[in-house]
């Protein structure tokens, strides 16, 4: 074959060229048609799925590390609060009172205000043993007891333990129903106290009952400063009033008294 | 319109997610890659299969497609590679054609062939022996005729794309047309 004709097939449109695609129709069967169009179409699937997703591949790194950054940040700043927060309960008096749980030598003789766990105990009847719990035991409690004037030195006269009790413990239903009735049976005691002293010497005692509750023989001193007033004798009625004052400090006193 | 893109265009579109871009570039050389196979292997079946695991390697391989060369070239040459894995399969060893040397060895007898006293034959009886003739032809000299006209490649294309130097590929086209010529009486 001559270079000249190679060169002529090599520009195209030779009758070689036109001849053989005349002849050349053949075809791959439309199975395989299907095949690799259905193959083409299945591989951009997952890619568009994924370009889709909001949790795409781009997300997922950053979206963790900002996750695991907020949960440490978090947990941090709850155990720095935690610490602080106890801090104070373990330092000075509060500390001493962690190393002395409650219990018998704690609160030594006022244990007997604890409530017992074998019965239920109807309200002020508990099991008190020494003397005054041994009264108070006779004595029903008044329901409409004088709560409206309680207050801590009340408390404190009665049981000093108690009341590092009261001011220690946590104020749950149960310790605060007990409280209550604790510190209505003390009150109670104090009441009973003072009415059997003032029975029999009227001076040098300090008036623990209610004003109004005024005793006989009071209302007698009183008629009788009143009778001393009308009749002019002052001094003697001063003298029956200091007395008077004595008992009750704050009594008010009309001016058929007082002059 | 999709369909006057060139192939390097729509094998980018395609790579990027548009579907139908894959469908007019397959429409586009499924025949010439398929009468590539079906004339190198001389089996409708074994053409099909190679034509289908061309494709798909394609399809596969479309998200590392860079243009840096005619997409023909390279459609091409995942062809060649694909055809050089069946003949080893099938016979253990490539075609004798694939020598460096065949081109030469056999320049004499196509030469004696061109001998032939003058015989003129119809149309059709020129097609029917121009297949014939491209059928006989050696693998290598066939594969360089096939690649340049079904796939329209130029000499340097087609020694890239069978991995050859340009001689040699224009030795093996050389010989592949003078034989068909001198056969087919064309």
């Amino acid at each position: 074959m001559r270079d000249k004709e190679f060169d002529k097939y090599l520009e195209g449109n030779s009758e070689l060229s036109r001849l053989y695609h005349d002849a050349a129709q053949l075809r791959p069967s439309p199975e395989v048609d299907d095949a690799i169009l259905a193959e083409a179409r299945r591989a951009l699937k997952p890619r568009a799925q994924a370009i889709s997703s909001p949790f795409a591949s781009n997300w997922t790194v950053p979206l963790s590390l900002a996750a695991i950054l907020v949960l440490s940040v978090g947990v941090v700043l709850f155990v720095t609060d935690e610490s602080g927060v106890n801090k104070p309960t373990e330092s000075g008096a509060d500390l001493s009172i962690m190393e002395k749980p409650v219990g018998k030598k704690s609160i030594g003789a006022d244990k007997q205000y604890q409530p017992r766990k074998r019965k239920a105990a109807p309200a002020g009847k508990f099991d008190l043993k020494d003397g005054r719990a041994q009264q108070l035991k006779q004595q029903p409690v008044s329901a409409s007891g004088t709560l409206k004037s309680r207050s801590i030195a009340d408390t404190e006269s009665v049981s000093p333990a108690l009341n590092k009790a009261a001011e220690t413990k946590p104020a749950s239903k149960k310790s605060v129903g007990g409280s209550d009735a604790q510190y209505r049976r003390a009150r109670q005691t104090k009441e009973e106290r003072s009415n059997t002293t003032s029975q029999g010497v009227a001076s040098d005692i300090a008036p623990a009952v209610p004003e109004k509750k005024l005793k006989k023989q009071d209302e007698a001193l009183l008629e009788k400063i009143r009778k001393l007033r009308k009749a002019a004798r002052h001094k003697e009625a001063d003298k029956y009033l200091e007395v008077f004052r004595k008992r009750y400090p704050e009594y008010p006193l009309d001016k058929t008294i007082t002059r | 319109m999709l369909s006057k893109q060139p192939d390097e265009d729509l094998m980018i579109e395609y790579r990027d997610g548009n579907e139908h871009a894959f469908t007019v570039l397959y429409s586009r050389h499924k025949g010439g890659l398929f009468r590539y196979f079906y004339y190198q292997c001389s089996n409708a079946s074994d053409a099909n299969e190679l034509l289908q695991d061309v494709w798909f390697n394609l399809i596969r391989a479309r998200e590392r497609y860079q243009v840096s060369a005619k997409f023909t070239t390279y459609l091409y040459r995942l062809a060649h590679n694909r055809l050089v894995d069946y003949y080893r399969r099938k016979s253990n060893s490539l075609p004798v054609s694939y020598s460096d040397n065949y081109e030469a060895d056999c320049e004499t007898l196509v030469a004696d062939n061109s001998a032939d006293p003058e015989i003129h034959m119809d149309i059709k009886k020129q097609i029917d022996k121009l297949l014939e003739q491209v059928d006989a032809l050696p693998e290598a000299q066939r594969e360089a005729f096939l690649l340049r006209e079904e796939a329209g490649l130029s000499l340097e294309e087609i020694a890239v794309t069978t991995g050859v130097n340009v001689e040699t590929a224009k030795s093996r086209l050389r010989y592949a047309v003078s034989k068909i010529r001198k056969q087919a009486q064309i």
